[in-house]
């Protein structure tokens, strides 16, 4: 594959959170019209990856760099990154009371196209997107993420990507917290959102989501960095033997000089 | 502070030919004439002083400010029509009265003697005797026994380049009910301008009183204001502020429930920019059994703005099983903004229901904005939308549905143009 079909490209990526080094030396590449999937154990790292990828001044890049669709976003603003077609489904996403969904929406298509969206396309994007992802009309009156259950969450950040059309999608953990009909229909809604033209990138760690969406390459990420890639058949390995056998591999050296030393005494 | 009398451009003979060429009775001359004495006799208060120490107003001229023409002007309107100087009509009694305080003195001459500053007092301090003395254009709300006015009743007082006196005086009787707007404005300026008003409101028993102050002084002005409430047995007061205008803004807004089962709920809502300065006490006095009152102040404070609020539960003896509950919210938009929440409770009944306070003040609230922005929003619009947000709580509770497309907008273009 070649870079300029890159949609996502991140180069020997280091990331530290209030001066503690999280993601250590991570590349990783998605060609257009790709899924791939993060999986790791808890704390190793996806989310901090996650919101990196959308600019979140929390995190600083301390080495590395991304490319969106060959361009050189390190350093953008996490505006600017959406404005390029950046879109990052966040595991927790965050209640703004006072705010409604529908104007919420408006402001963002408007950034995002960079034009004055007409009442009525807004009004049929709208439409459709809640249509997809099987919601009800009521939704859009509501305050953004606000009192939302679990699943109305994770419903409302794939209605935004659906609205939004992004060019590189992140998803994190959307499908922790859903019940099996609404895993199925927000998984069958990232499906046609799918273009050829748009990568997605999947963080979760159950095989779950993965039963909808086939991934075209799996990576097990562990403690900051991406310890294995491989095809789907990886995130089947993954389900049936746990991460364990990856990560002792990993551990194995320090644990052999643990034991070693535990024998001396 | 000194500052003697004579040299103020104000004399007892400017008072009586004021009184004379508004016809005024004599006791109203009296009360005038009495009035001016007491600003006369009194000093500008003691900076150092516990209400005056977080307000500093030095810088005021007063001399000068008293010294330019008083060019304001007043309208009063009811509903939608076209402003007069009384309103008629709507179905109301004759009895029922709205517009100016020298249109009523014929036929409500016994009730003005009787409410006109019996609430906000000529003695409380240097300038309330100044307002006073000086008050004109003031507006009477009468409603009678039993009535209910559904449409929205508007006091707009505009100021040009002189000083202004607004009063406002409200008389709900017995099982009444009435929603009353108070707009008030002026151009911004070079030179230093003054407002001192007076709002007093009598609710009586089962009396329903909603009252909005939208305050949009220029930016010269020096703004002084007291807004008072005496509280009937089972009357319900809803007061609410929205403070936009103004240099530096003085403002007491107090509840006295002194009949059983009365309740106040008191709002606020001000943006600061520039300069700005709000300073405002409120005073909910439980005196009655059972009376209930709610407070929620909210201010967004940008560049070099500052807010105080002062706010005073007293829950007296004898109320019993009365509840009070108050919460001040402060958004500090720039890193030179300041807010002070002071809440001050005095609890002197043993067996009240219920008294909370809450106080806060910090900056937007990090992951919000980053969620908007992580959709595109730039930063300068996602502020402005959490600021709305932040607001929305106590505007949806505010009487403010006549005005609010307005409100909304002046509110807007305030917080647009701090970014
Ligand atoms: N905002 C943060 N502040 C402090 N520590 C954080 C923050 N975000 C993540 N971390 C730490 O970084 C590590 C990785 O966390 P995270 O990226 O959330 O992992 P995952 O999503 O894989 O469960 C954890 O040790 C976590 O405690
Ligand atoms: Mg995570």
């Amino acid at each position: 594959m070649s870079t300029n079909r890159a949609v996502l490209r991140i180069e020997d990526l280091h990331v530290s959170v209030e001066g503690k080094e999280i993601v250590n030396g991570l590349s990783l590449t998605v060609p257009a019209g790709e899924v791939h999937a993060i999986m790791g154990p808890n704390g190793s790292g996806k989310s901090t990856l996650a919101n990196t990828l959308a600019g979140h001044p929390k995190y600083q890049v301390t080495a590395g760099k991304v490319y969106l669709k060959g361009e050189d976003i390190t350093d953008l603003a996490p505006d600017e990154r959406a404005k390029r077609g950046m879109f990052l489904a966040m595991q927790y996403p965050t209640a703004i009371p006072g705010v409604t969904m529908v104007n919420f929406l408006r402001a963002a298509l408007k950034a995002v196209q960079d034009r004055d969206v007409p009442v009525r396309e807004f009004r049929q994007r709208l439409q459709e997107a809640l249509t997809l992802l099987k919601m009800d009309e009521s939704f859009a009156r509501r305050y953004v993420n606000d009192g939302f259950s679990g699943g109305e969450k994770k419903r409302a950040e794939v209605l935004q990507m659906s609205i939004l059309k992004p060019a590189m999608a992140v998803m994190d953990e959307t499908d922790s917290g859903l019940d099996i009909d609404a895993l199925r229909t927000v998984a069958e809604g990232i499906n046609a959102l799918h273009t050829p033209e748009m990568g997605i990138l999947l963080i979760t760690h159950y095989q779950r989501l993965l039963n909808y969406i086939t991934p075209d390459r799996v990576h097990v990420l562990y403690k900051g960095r991406i310890v294995r890639s491989g095809g789907s058949e990886l995130a089947q390995a993954l389900e049936e033997k746990g991460y364990d056998w990856i990560t002792s591999e990993i551990d194995g050296d320090s644990e052999a000089v643990a034991i070693s030393k535990g024998s001396d005494a | 502070m000194t500052t003697s009398a004579n040299a103020l451009s104000i004399t007892e003979q400017t008072v009586r030919e004021l009184s004379r060429r508004l016809n005024e009775p004599e006791w109203l001359l009296s009360r005038r004439v009495d009035a001016y004495r007491a600003f006369a006799s009194m000093a500008m208060p003691n900076p150092l002083a516990e209400e005056w120490r977080r307000t500093d107003i030095s810088a005021l001229d007063l001399e000068a400010t008293l010294a330019a023409p008083r060019d304001a002007a007043a309208t009063w309107s009811i509903g939608d029509e076209a402003p007069g100087v009384y309103a008629r009509g709507h179905g109301l009694p004759d009895a029922f009265f709205f517009g100016e305080v020298s249109q009523a003195l014929p036929k409500h001459e016994a009730l003005l003697r009787e409410h006109l500053h019996s609430l906000v007092l000529s003695t409380e301090w240097r300038l309330s005797a100044l307002q006073a003395t000086l008050w004109q254009q003031g507006a009477l709300v009468y409603v009678p026994r039993g009535v209910e006015v559904e449409v929205p009743l508007h006091y707009l007082v505009s100021g040009a380049a002189g000083p202004v006196f607004p009063h406002l005086l409200i008389v709900a009787e017995e099982n009444s009910s009435v929603t009353v707007i108070q707009e008030t404005e002026s151009p911004s300026g070079q030179a230093q301008s003054l407002a001192v008003g007076a709002v007093e409101i009598v609710a009586r028993p089962d009396a329903r009183v909603r009252f909005l102050e939208v305050q949009r002084w220029g930016d010269n002005v020096y703004n002084f204001s007291t807004i008072r409430a005496r509280l009937d047995r089972g009357s319900r007061l809803t007061a609410g502020l929205v403070g936009l205008g103004s240099r530096l803004t003085k403002t007491k807004l107090e509840a006295i429930m002194d009949g059983d089962g009365a309740s106040a709920e008191l709002l606020g809502l001000s943006f600061g920019d520039g300069h700005q300065h709000f300073d405002y006490g409120t005073l909910q006095d439980h005196i009655a059994p059972r009376t209930a009152s709610d407070l929620l102040f909210k201010a967004a404070l940008e560049d070099h703005s500052s807010e105080v609020w002062t706010g005073t539960v007293h829950i007296q003896k004898g109320a019993s099983l009365s509840e009070a509950n108050q919460t001040s919210r402060n958004l500090l938009l720039s890193d030179h903004a300041k807010a002070a929440p002071i809440p001050v409770l005095e609890i002197e009944a043993y067996d009240i229901l219920r008294c909370s306070h809450g106080a806060s003040a910090g900056p937007l609230d990090e992951e919000q904005r980053f969620y908007l922005e992580s959709r595109g929003i730039p930063k300068a619009e996602a502020e402005r939308l959490l600021v709305e947000a932040f607001f929305q709580p106590v505007l949806d509770r505010m009487p403010a549905e006549a005005i609010r497309p307005r409100l909304e907008a002046a509110l807007a273009a305030k917080i647009e143009a701090g970014y």
